[in-house]
């Protein structure tokens, strides 16, 4: 009977660490984890400061390059209207009126090539229309601008699902496909290009292919490559991966994926 | 008391069971956990107040299905919940083995006599248990691992593992001895079973309803 009583009490203690043992695993896991959770917080919030650090630098980069684009724009081909309207203007005779009507409707021609080319600056500088409209509105405005130029076919498609994404982020990948138009209008002479827009399920893939003269991707000019290291380092602030593949007489084909899902 | 409080818990994991109940393979082997549970809790309770002489028969055999249903279950959700994709295999194995033993067993005793059959279910209980404790492990120390900003108390699964982990610890004593407390006609009997049985058991019930309140998968 003795040995009975002994035999219950020792389960009982045993019982009794076991339980407490538990209790103090599981109160044990439950602050360790807490631990790791603060410290993970820590280093989100870390992350997010040197993120949007990144971003605003890049946001203040392409002001610049904005600016510069503007400035250029204005000196190129509005000053030279303009300057040509102005010409035309002092010159103006009014004894010759077949010569001053002609004169006339040059420089209508030309204030009117003007505040066209002014309108399209606006439009392709307009950042709001992303912000309220998003990238896909944004790129059919451009390819329309693009394409009522009539400077090369332009293809323009859409596959998968689309997403919206911060507006940050899409400014960004519009500002990537803004810069590599630019560079085909400048340097490339092609007669076709497309631009491919794939969503997946987690990345957006972006391809812009051109049937223009190419380049030697190892020996270009100072400004090439500044304009391709800007648009690397743009999808890489995105998380993103670009791939630029060209050869002298085989066009172009420019590459990035973004992911969708960011932290 | 010990009986209604169980009753309880099960009534209300069945109904968020119930209410959460999705396409998900999970969440309907959990439903169909609960609920053999809770009939066989609601039989039991009855046999308890009608004195079947075969209640304790009936509690070791209905026992024994429900750890099989249990294995399984548990099974499936460390399966998915761990990943153990590579386990697979063995998850499979160790399932079949177990159901086909324990199945076989409590068959064999309506054509013959088994001795010591009470204490052979709860054999085969604590084996089960013994099975799960380990991926309970395995669930902690991949949850340490895990960098996530989700609070632990949001987290389906950590009710889940946290009350088989209660259930599975305290229940293996428990199974191991109640016989010899039962052979011994120890006074203390009803306090112990309802210490070392259904509380835990209560927990667990609790424990899972809360894991379907946390409005998450139950993997999470």
């Amino acid at each position: 009977m003795q040995r009975t009583v002994n035999d219950i009490t020792t389960f009982y203690v045993f019982v009794s660490v076991l339980i407490f043992a538990m209790i103090f695993f599981i109160i044990a896991i439950i602050i360790i984890y807490r631990k790791h959770q603060v410290n993970h917080e820590k280093d989100i919030t870390q992350l997010k400061l040197v993120y949007d650090k990144t971003l605003l630098n890049t946001q203040l980069e392409i002001q610049e390059q904005t600016f510069q684009h503007i400035s250029r724009e204005i000196h190129d081909n509005i000053n030279l209207s303009l300057t040509l309207a102005k010409l035309q203007l002092n010159t103006f005779d009014w004894q010759d009126r077949e010569k001053s009507s002609l004169k006339l409707e040059m420089s209508i021609n030309l204030l009117s090539n003007s505040i066209a080319d002014l309108s399209d600056i606006s439009r392709s500088m307009n950042a709001d229309l992303i912000a309220e409209q998003g990238l896909l509105k944004a790129l059919e405005e451009e390819v329309k601008r693009i394409q009522e130029a009539e400077l090369f076919q332009l293809d323009y498609t859409i596959q998968g699902s689309p997403v919206f994404m911060d507006s940050n982020k899409e400014l960004i990948i519009f500002r990537i496909i803004q810069e590599a138009f630019n560079n085909i209008i400048k340097h490339a002479r092609a007669k076709r290009v497309q631009l491919q827009l794939n969503y997946l399920p987690e990345t957006l893939e972006v391809e812009i292919r051109d049937n223009g003269r190419g380049f030697d991707l190892l020996h270009c000019s100072n400004g090439k490559q500044a304009g391709l290291r800007n648009m690397e380092t743009r999808a890489k602030i995105l998380n993103g991966d670009i791939k630029i593949s060209s050869r002298p007489g085989n066009g172009t084909t420019l590459q990035f994926t973004i992911p969708i899902i960011t932290v | 008391m010990p009986n209604l409080l169980l009753f309880l818990s099960e009534a209300i994991a069945l109904i968020l069971a119930i209410k959460t109940l999705n396409k998900s393979l999970l969440s309907k082997a959990f439903l169909i956990y609960i609920l053999t549970d809770f009939v066989i809790l609601c039989i039991d309770i009855y046999f308890h107040f009608t004195k079947y002489k075969h209640s304790t028969l009936f509690f070791a055999s209905t026992n024994t299905v429900i750890s099989v249903i249990e294995l399984n279950v548990y099974y499936y959700y460390f399966y998915n919940l761990l990943n153990l994709k590579k386990s697979k295999h063995y998850l499979v194995i160790v399932c079949m083995l177990y159901s086909t033993i324990a199945i076989s067993f409590i068959s064999s005793q309506l054509f013959i006599e088994i001795p010591r059959f009470s204490y052979t279910t709860k054999l085969i209980g604590s084996i089960e248990f013994a099975l799960l404790i380990p991926f309970c492990y395995l669930y902690y120390y991949k949850l340490l691992n895990t960098k996530s900003i989700l609070p632990i108390f949001n987290r389906a699964s950590f009710w889940i593992i946290t009350g088989i982990f209660t259930l599975a610890s305290i229940s293996i004593p428990f199974y191991l001895i109640s016989s010899f407390f039962s052979a011994n006609n120890n006074e203390n009997v009803l306090l112990f079973i309802d210490l070392f049985f259904k509380l835990p058991l209560i927990i667990n019930f609790l424990f899972i309803s809360k894991a379907f309140l946390c409005k998450e998968p139950l993997t999470t």
